[in-house]
């Protein structure tokens, strides 16, 4: 963050802020207090202030704890250590705030502590269960309820909640003639036993609320019901100091005109924990990581968010940008010039090719490609590489691969439903060797009619086969939505209603399907009506996309689906083009710059928005072409950094300051096995010498890929597949019979080598080339052969061959794309 | 065989939470893998506080009789009661059928729950209920939807030693090793599953690496590899490749060391106490089972038979009880014999009971009214908790659900109740929904 340095101005400066105040800059005393007046409605009421330093050199830092506080008149309103405004009795004072010698004030107006203000339901007392985790979904807020009681999960839905408390349970909960006597009061303050233990005082602020409700007469609303229309959050965005804290603030809006401080009864969380952590109060830390977090704050049903960034504790901004031309990379190397890290140096020749082959291809380069490729002296030829990779059938074969996991191509009726799957596999594979735009890609298969014969698209209506996973798939795959919680409940972190839920579900309400060609494989064809109910409230709700007016009056002839994919390929919409992009990203860097590159929410913001912009928006521009995405990513100098860390960056995780290594998955593994072993896989059915990467779909048993990984189909995340070792996989490379019969095999590598008239040396640098695309230093090849040595005087050199393979196999060098 | 190789350890499990990495009490933030191996590595550190209790849970896969077993009804109409007389036990007032004789005396180290219930009559959900503290929400699910009781043990406690897996899976039981998997948690927590016949010719080689492949050259592999990887060892940076070594460390112990194969060696028991367990399937898995958590092993799932005593009832009884009676008061006096009742809790029910009418000549599902027996863990013993009616048809005092039963084995694990994990959709799963431990056994 940048700053110009203070400028000496006089008086007091106003400032926008937040709703409810605005911002006085005492600038001359370099501290900035927000808001500069605070209004307080009664006496429960409570305003918290943010105080923040300006230092010398232009940072912000937050001095909200460390600052004293002093009310001109205590009869008015006092200051809590902490910045929490209290009202005492009607009228004006001021609070002085010091902090290292300079002051600041705030204006402080209290008011209705006289009167017996009347108290929202829904927008006082629901929080205040919400704060103290009562609706939570490990409490009195899941399905079953607890002991009894029950609520709505996080309170989406306060009439039910108003009617547990006020209905249920014979009328023990409340007690309006004596406010304190019910179980609503007596079991969170500990004076009855509870199992969720003592939640707030009597007498606390929210004690007096839930009493004064009751004591009002225990009302769902007192006249008209009012609704939230705003919450927001300040600090929007602050850099914080590993180690340091800085207080939030939050604040509503509400239909009726008042805008109350809430930052007291906001629930937090951190997408980042090891960035930011965040306090009941709204009182962030940061942590030991670098790089920029996301502080949800939920009120009702709203949710606000702020960003921390955290920059490195000693920044190292003093590096040249790599040039380039490419979009990509202006957007890395500022964010990392704005966090203090230094990139790695680009990656060797050899590893770039590796790498690429393997993300792009999913092979291992032959040792002549690696050899040709470190040869060439033409400019721009890791260019060129990238081209010619995507131009060949092995890009084809390796991104169906991808796209039949996630659109779960499964061979889910035995063999006779293989005919299906294969040709959906067929049909996925065709689109991407053609590079079919991806709006048209989705489009052909989300509103996918006839029959599997004449439109192999089809069969993915035949594996996701409920109105739910139809739903849940969509937004996921195709959307990055996760909108799975809202079929039951009002989504925790998103704006996304059960109305929101089965609208988009009745997008999928008018599919018929019978019997086609193939008796396994639907066709699908089109109802003439049909809309999804919601529970919620028993009515159908119109075809609507998510965040969009609902297709209302849709004819019979007219297909919502159609109307889905032509909503989704718009060049405003806010969610197909930056899904894809964030997947692919991830796909290449190991980590998605929103992550996991499925959950895009708005409190669970990327980790650099504005590349993440500047993809889709080109991405979009470029007519969906997946081609050029996959060229932008893989040539930027971003992807080509080395994994190697320097002193800045080693523990860089999320802001792709290195190249993050990982392992290969389960299929590439088991086809470089075999290249290293000299072997390959009998898939039943297929010919020999097919490659795991191209089977076609789930219906091939091995042990080595289930072991490894391989994604059973069974659900549309992409963390189906596992990147997690374990230790099985560790024994099946260890000591199975699987591995050593490949080792093994008469006609293997071993085997041939073993009866190779040349030296054991230049046998080992083969291995080192096949394996790991270098020559091997002059240690490791001493080390080889030593080992050949031993195993020639037993007589055993063909086992000494396997025993060297192994070895190379379980290295991390081999295991792992870095 | 235990072949620690790909053939073995292959178990039903659920869609793995796979890749999505997130640790459930550390909320939404993303752990990249190093991370979580690294909290895994912490948590896998052994802490003095640490606790060493162990389970052992034989599954009667079928669903056993318990009127004929554990809750007689001499009183009830002769329909219900059956062919078998009762037997008085340690504990006054309290009778067995007389098939169980060595039980009835080893009451006092013992437990009984008779008052359970829950309501699915389907051996598929039944037994995805007892395995997993959940109902399944589809019908005949396939795999489990929920980590099973044992991968939550694995994921929270591991391993009491190095060398051993955390969790094992074993047994003939007809349905018992259907839902033994760890669903979200990942492979990593499912079991190493151990089909061999312990009763028959299992040694140690079992453990043996494949053909042709001897301990030797093991080593030599081991040591080349960690020759050559620690050139490279400058690439070792994320912290990933850290998680492998520990696992490969891990591998090699289970493979080459002495730990696992010494558990699985039966040849050095004393002859007479093998002759206790029973010589038979389930007697020698019993002893092969206190072996394992002797040896560090956290959860024994041990799977018996087929008691889906649809017909032939009384004839199948009296071929199938008295070897359970010997194999389980064996194992729970031996277990006492060593000073482990208090570490290990033995833990005997199946998925259902049957119906207390007998129709033509056996018993049918029947959820309504089932046990549990418990023995060790640092348990009350010598008690019957709870009744059911006079006709068995449904419980009479202190109803319970195998929530309860499986709280109760939480808390003798040292595991949190309430603890949460996430689903590949993010979504919180707890481990248990709201079950209160059976406090007569606290």
């Amino acid at each position: 963050m940048q700053a110009s340095p203070l400028g000496i101005l006089c008086g007091i400066v106003l400032i926008t802020g937040l709703a409810g105040g605005r911002v006085a800059v005492g600038a001359e005393t370099g501290l900035v207090v927000e808001p500069a007046r605070v209004q307080l409605r009664g006496l429960d009421s409570r305003a918290q202030v943010i105080v923040t330093a300006r230092e010398a050199d232009g940072r912000d830092v937050d001095a909200t704890a460390e600052a004293v506080y002093s009310s001109e008149d205590e009869r008015i309103a006092r200051a809590a250590p902490g910045g929490e405004i209290a009202p005492v009795a009607d009228g004006k004072t001021r609070i002085r705030i010091t902090r290292g010698g300079r002051t600041a004030t705030v204006d402080v107006e209290v008011a209705g502590t006289a009167v017996d203000r009347p108290v929202h339901f829904a927008s006082e007392v629901v929080p205040i269960l919400g704060k103290f985790g009562c609706n939570s979904g490990g409490c009195h807020g899941k399905a079953t309820g607890q002991n009894g009681f029950r609520l709505s999960l996080l309170g989406f839905d306060p009439r039910f909640d108003h009617d547990a408390i006020v209905h249920e349970s014979r009328g023990r909960r409340i007690v309006v003639g004596s406010p304190g006597a019910g179980l609503l009061l007596l079991k969170p303050t500990g004076r009855l036993p509870h199992g969720g233990g003592k939640k707030f005082e009597v007498g606390s602020p929210e004690y007096r609320t839930i009493e004064r409700w009751i004591a009002q007469g225990a009302r769902f609303a007192s006249g008209r019901e009012r609704v939230l229309t705003k919450l927001e959050v300040a600090p929007a965005r602050r850099t914080t100091a590993s180690g340091a804290h800085h207080q939030l603030r939050v604040v509503a809006t509400f239909d009726d005109g008042e805008v109350a401080d809430v930052t007291r009864l906001a629930q937090y969380q951190s997408n980042a924990e090891d960035l930011a952590v965040v306090d009941a109060a709204g009182r962030v830390e940061a942590g030991s990581g670098v790089g920029e977090a996301a502080i949800m704050a939920r009120f009702g049903d709203r949710v606000a968010v702020a960003r921390v960034v955290v920059p490195h504790a000693r920044p190292d901004r003093d590096w040249a940008e790599p040039a380039s031309d490419n979009l990509i990379d202006p957007h890395v190397f500022r964010k990392l010039r704005e966090l203090g890290l230094r990139p790695s140096e680009p990656c060797t020749d050899a590893e770039f090719i590796r790498r690429a082959s393997l993300d792009l291809r999913g092979m291992l380069p032959t040792s002549a490609e690696v050899a040709a490729f470190e040869a060439d002296s033409a400019p721009r030829k890791r260019e060129r590489l990238v081209d010619r990779y995507l131009d060949g059938p092995e890009y084809a074969d390796y991104f169906a691969m991808k796209w039949s996991a996630i659109l779960r191509n499964k061979r889910n009726f035995g063999d006779q439903s293989m005919n299906g799957s294969f040709a959906f596999h067929a049909w996925i594979r065709q689109a991407i060797a053609e590079n079919l735009p991806y709006d048209e890609f989705v489009a052909r298969i989300v509103a996918a009619r006839g029959d599997a014969a004449h439109n192999p698209a089809v069969v993915w209506y035949r594996q996701v086969n409920t109105l739910e996973s139809r739903v849940d798939d969509t937004a996921q795959l195709f959307l990055g939505m996760r909108i799975q919680c809202a079929r039951c409940h009002h989504h925790p972190f998103e704006r996304w209603s059960q109305a929101d839920y089965y609208g988009f579900a009745s997008l999928f309400s008018r599919i018929g399907v019978k019997p086609g060609l193939d008796p396994l494989t639907p066709r699908i064809y089109l109802l003439a009506a049909g809309m999804s109910n919601n529970p919620a409230t028993g009515r159908t709700e119109p075809p609507k996309p998510l965040g969009a007016p609902a297709f209302e009056n849709l004819p019979p002839d007219r297909d919502p689906r159609v109307e889905l994919a032509s909503w989704m390929r718009r060049a405003d919409n806010p969610f197909f083009a930056p899904a894809l992009v964030n997947r692919y990203w991830k796909h290449f860097f190991g980590r998605g710059l929103v992550e996991p590159e499925d959950d895009m929410r708005s409190s669970n913001p990327p980790s650099n928005p504005e590349l993440l912009d500047a993809l889709a928006a080109d991405f979009v521009a470029h007519r969906f072409d997946l081609r050029r995405l996959v060229r932008h990513i893989a040539t930027s100098k971003a992807y080509d950094r080395s994994s190697l860390p320097n002193e800045s960056n080693a523990e860089d995780r999320r802001n792709f300051a290195r190249f993050y290594a990982r392992r290969l998955p389960a299929e590439v593994l088991l086809d470089a096995v075999d290249v290293v072993a000299g072997t390959t896989e009998n898939f039943r059915g297929l010919p020999k010498g097919f490659r795991a990467v191209q089977l076609p779909d789930d219906g091939f048993d091995s042990q080595f890929l289930d072991t490894f990984g391989r994604p059973k189909r069974e659900s549309v995340c992409e963390c189906e597949r596992s990147d997690e070792a374990n230790l099985s996989q560790t024994l099946l490379l260890l000591n199975s019979g699987e591995i050593q019969s490949k080792l093994a095999n008469r006609s293997g590598r071993a085997t041939r080598f073993a009866e190779d008239t040349r030296s054991d040396a230049e046998k080992v640098d083969e291995l080192y080339r096949i394996a790991y695309g270098r020559e091997p230093l002059s240690e490791e090849r001493a080390i080889c052969v030593e080992l050949l040595d031993k195993r020639r005087a037993e007589g055993l050199l063909r086992q000494g061959y396997e025993d060297l393979i192994w070895t190379l196999i379980n290295t991390k060098e081999f295991l792992f794309n870095r | 065989m235990w072949t620690i190789d790909g053939d073995s350890y292959r178990s039903c499990d659920g869609i793995s939470r796979r890749g999505f990495l997130r640790v459930g009490s550390l909320g939404l933030s993303g752990l990249a893998l190093p991370d979580l191996l690294r909290l895994r590595a912490q948590a896998a550190a052994p802490s003095p506080a640490a606790k060493s209790t162990a389970v052992i849970q034989i599954v009667l896969s079928g669903g056993p009789t318990q009127i004929d077993t554990f809750d007689p009804k001499p009183d009830a109409p002769r329909e219900f009661k059956g062919e078998f007389s009762t037997i008085e036990t340690r504990l006054p007032g309290v009778r067995f059928s007389e098939l169980l004789p060595r039980c009835a005396n080893a009451l006092d180290k013992m437990a009984l729950v008779r008052s359970l219930a829950h309501q699915t009559s389907d051996h598929l959900a039944g037994t995805h209920w007892i395995m997993t503290a959940f109902n399944s929400t589809q019908q005949q699910a396939r795999k489990n939807e929920r980590p099973s009781v044992g991968a939550v043990a694995a994921k929270m406690r591991g391993a009491g030693a190095p060398g051993v897996p955390p969790y094992v899976s074993m047994g003939n039981g007809f349905l018992g090793s259907n839902y033994v998997g760890g669903a979200y948690l990942g492979p990593g927590f499912n079991p190493f599953t151990f089909n061999g016949d312990p009763s028959g010719n299992l040694r140690a080689r079992d453990l043996d690496p494949p053909s042709g492949l001897s301990l030797d050259r093991l080593d030599d592999r081991k040591t080349l590899l960690a020759r050559l990887d620690r050139i490279n060892r400058a690439r070792d940076v994320s912290g990933t490749m850290d998680g492998l070594d520990r696992f490969a460390q891990q591998a090699y112990e289970m493979v080459t060391g002495p730990a696992a194969r010494e558990a699985l060696d039966l040849s050095d028991e004393d002859p007479r106490l093998r002759d206790r367990y029973g010589r038979n399937r389930l007697g020698q898995s019993c002893l092969l089972a206190r072996r394992l958590v002797e040896a560090g092993v956290t959860f024994v799932t041990l799977s018996d038979g087929n008691w889906d005593h649809h017909g032939q009832i009384f004839s199948l009884c009296r071929a199938q009880v008295p070897p359970l009676d010997a194999a389980v008061a064996t194992l729970v006096e031996d277990l006492h014999d060593r000073g482990l009742a208090d570490r290990v809790l033995v833990l005997v029910w199946g998925e259902f009971g049957r119906t207390p009418r007998i129709t033509g000549n056996g018993r049918d599902h029947w959820p309504g009214s089932m046990f549990a027996l418990l023995a060790g863990g640092g348990l009350k013993m010598g008690q019957v908790v709870g009744s059911t009616t006079r006709k068995g048809e449904s419980p009479a005092e202190r109803p319970l659900r195998p929530e309860h039963v499986i709280r109760t084995v939480y808390h003798v694990l040292g595991i949190d109740p309430n603890h949460e994990f996430r689903n590949e959709s993010g979504r919180p799963m707890p481990i248990l929904n709201q079950a209160d431990v059976i406090r007569e056994l606290i």
